[in-house]
Order: C-alpha cells, then sequence, then structure tokens
C-alpha cells in the first residue's frame, strides 16, 4: 500500500494525482462522467472574458444552480445547471453501454438600456464557449447545436436575460455512471 | 357639491411624510414616490429590482405621455406606464424606469 498527498485537479477533471514515494502516480477518481462534464462546462463559461476573444465579460460571474434570487449588483451574470437527462442502450449504443442525453442550460441576464444587444452578445459567447470543444475533452461523444430565447422585463430597470439549451452525448459502461 | 378641491388633493399629496417634488414643464410639484420590492424572472430564476410609481394630481401633470422624463431624488426616470386611480381619475400613478 502506497500513502502520499491527494490533489484535486480541478473540479470534475476526473483524475487524482499520487504524490507517493514513487512520483506522481494518477489514478482515476470516482467521479461521474457526468459531474466531469458540469465541472467543465463551469470551467468553459468561466472563460467567457473579452480579454480572451469574447464580446463580453459574463465569465466573470458564473454560478451553477443558483437558487437564491439575483440583487442587480450581482448582475450580469451567469447561472448554468443541468437539465433532465436522457439514457438509453438501443441498436445504435455498442454493447455493454449506456448511452446519455444531458440536456444542459446557460441563463444569462444583463440590465439597462442595451440589454437587449447585450443578451444577444452573450448568448453568442456562450455559443462560441461551447462550441470551442464540442466533445469536452474528449469525456463527452458531441454537443449538439444549441437553441435560445430571450425575455425582457421592465421595472426600474430593464432587465434582460435568455437561456441557452443544448445537449451534450456521452457513453458509459452499463449502469456505471463514472466510466 | 364638490366635496374636495385641488388644495385637497394637494394635501393628500403632502400629508403622507413621503412627499417629493418633480419638476414636469417647468413647475415644481408634490408627488408621492412609492418604490415596491419586486423579483422578475428573466430567466428560470428570480431577478430582485424594484418598480417604483409616482402618485400625482392629473392637473399638475396634463399632457404627461410615455417617455416623458422625470427627476425624483436626483435619478432621473423615464414614465413608462400611466394608469388613473379609481374612482374618479384624479390622481395618477405614473410607473417609472430608468431606462
Amino acid at each position: 500500500m502506497a500513502y502520499g498527498n491527494v490533489v484535486l485537479d480541478g473540479i470534475g477533471a476526473g483524475n487524482i494525482v499520487l504524490e507517493g514515494l514513487g512520483g506522481l502516480e494518477e489514478a482515476w477518481f470516482n467521479v461521474s462522467i457526468r459531474q466531469q462534464i458540469m465541472g467543465l462546462i463551469g470551467t468553459r463559461l468561466e472563460g467567457i472574458l473579452i480579454a480572451d476573444g469574447y464580446e463580453t465579460d459574463i465569465g466573470s460571474r458564473v454560478y451553477e444552480w443558483r437558487q437564491e434570487s439575483i440583487p442587480e449588483a450581482l448582475i450580469p451574470c451567469l447561472v448554468y445547471r443541468d437539465d433532465p437527462e436522457e439514457s438509453f442502450a438501443d441498436e445504435t449504443v455498442p454493447r455493454g453501454r449506456h448511452r446519455h442525453r444531458l440536456m444542459v442550460s446557460v441563463d444569462v441576464v444583463a440590465l439597462g438600456s442595451l440589454v437587449i444587444s447585450t443578451v444577444r452578445k452573450m448568448i453568442a459567447d456562450v455559443i462560441k464557449a461551447v462550441g470551442a470543444d464540442t466533445t469536452w475533452g474528449g469525456v463527452a461523444l458531441n454537443t449538439e447545436p444549441p437553441m435560445d430565447e430571450i425575455h425582457i422585463e421592465q421595472k426600474e430597470r430593464k432587465i434582460g436575460g435568455a437561456t441557452v439549451k443544448f445537449v451534450i452525448l456521452y457513453e458509459t459502461g452499463r449502469w456505471n455512471p463514472a466510466g | 357639491m364638490t366635496i374636495e378641491s385641488a388644495a385637497d388633493r394637494l394635501a393628500f399629496l403632502t400629508a403622507l411624510g413621503e412627499e417629493k417634488t418633480t419638476v414636469f414643464n417647468g413647475t415644481t410639484i408634490n408627488v408621492i414616490l412609492n418604490t415596491e420590492f419586486v423579483g422578475v424572472n428573466p430567466i428560470n430564476g428570480e431577478v430582485e429590482t424594484a418598480d417604483p410609481e409616482l402618485v400625482v394630481r392629473v392637473s399638475d401633470v396634463s399632457g404627461i405621455v410615455h417617455g416623458d422624463t422625470l427627476m425624483v431624488d436626483s435619478e432621473t426616470y423615464y414614465v413608462r406606464g400611466i394608469l388613473k386611480v379609481p374612482p374618479d381619475g384624479l390622481f395618477l400613478r405614473l410607473k417609472l424606469s430608468k431606462d
């Protein structure tokens, strides 16, 4: 038995590094593929910054599954979550495997007189970020093209939001979410 | 017989301790500013905001239309809703927005 420090290699990266006497050794951590994908999505969305070639800095305020109401001081922001997932094993799926269709929603929120054009820029940024690698580093099979919907409300401020939805296809072993 | 006068209605605006003033067509008028906390749902979650409105005498804002601007407490607001207060319609509620 070897003892050593455990270093978590990022949220949902799916592996740990064992710093044992014999040097670095990588081992699989028992994290579900779904959790790995959601972690990768969060990291990707946090990279939406003007400095990195995007139209907005929406990546500077990213929340996963935020349930608390959003005060104006936290706008603009982005909230992402995993929606229903469908799993199946038909004739198109390799024997001994389950295929999964994970629906992901990304909500973006902006306010102000230019809210409509800002929300459209945010939508474009989310689509660009998702499309940067539709296999999520090889963890998924593919990501299907997105759909989106905009809503605008006006009270004291014009507040606009949009939801971008996309489906990620991935496979696991039968009844084995982690591999 | 008239049971209230314009002066009575002005007294209503100034007697509640929340009165403000604004300028419309070059004239300073008394108003009541109500700012209700509300939630809106442009996405699946709720966003916190306010729903400000002014109560004014109809006679003070003759000709006011959507898009007119009013300054209250050093904030400029656009008029985005004009509603007569029942039953007699002698007061208006003006829905306001900063955008």
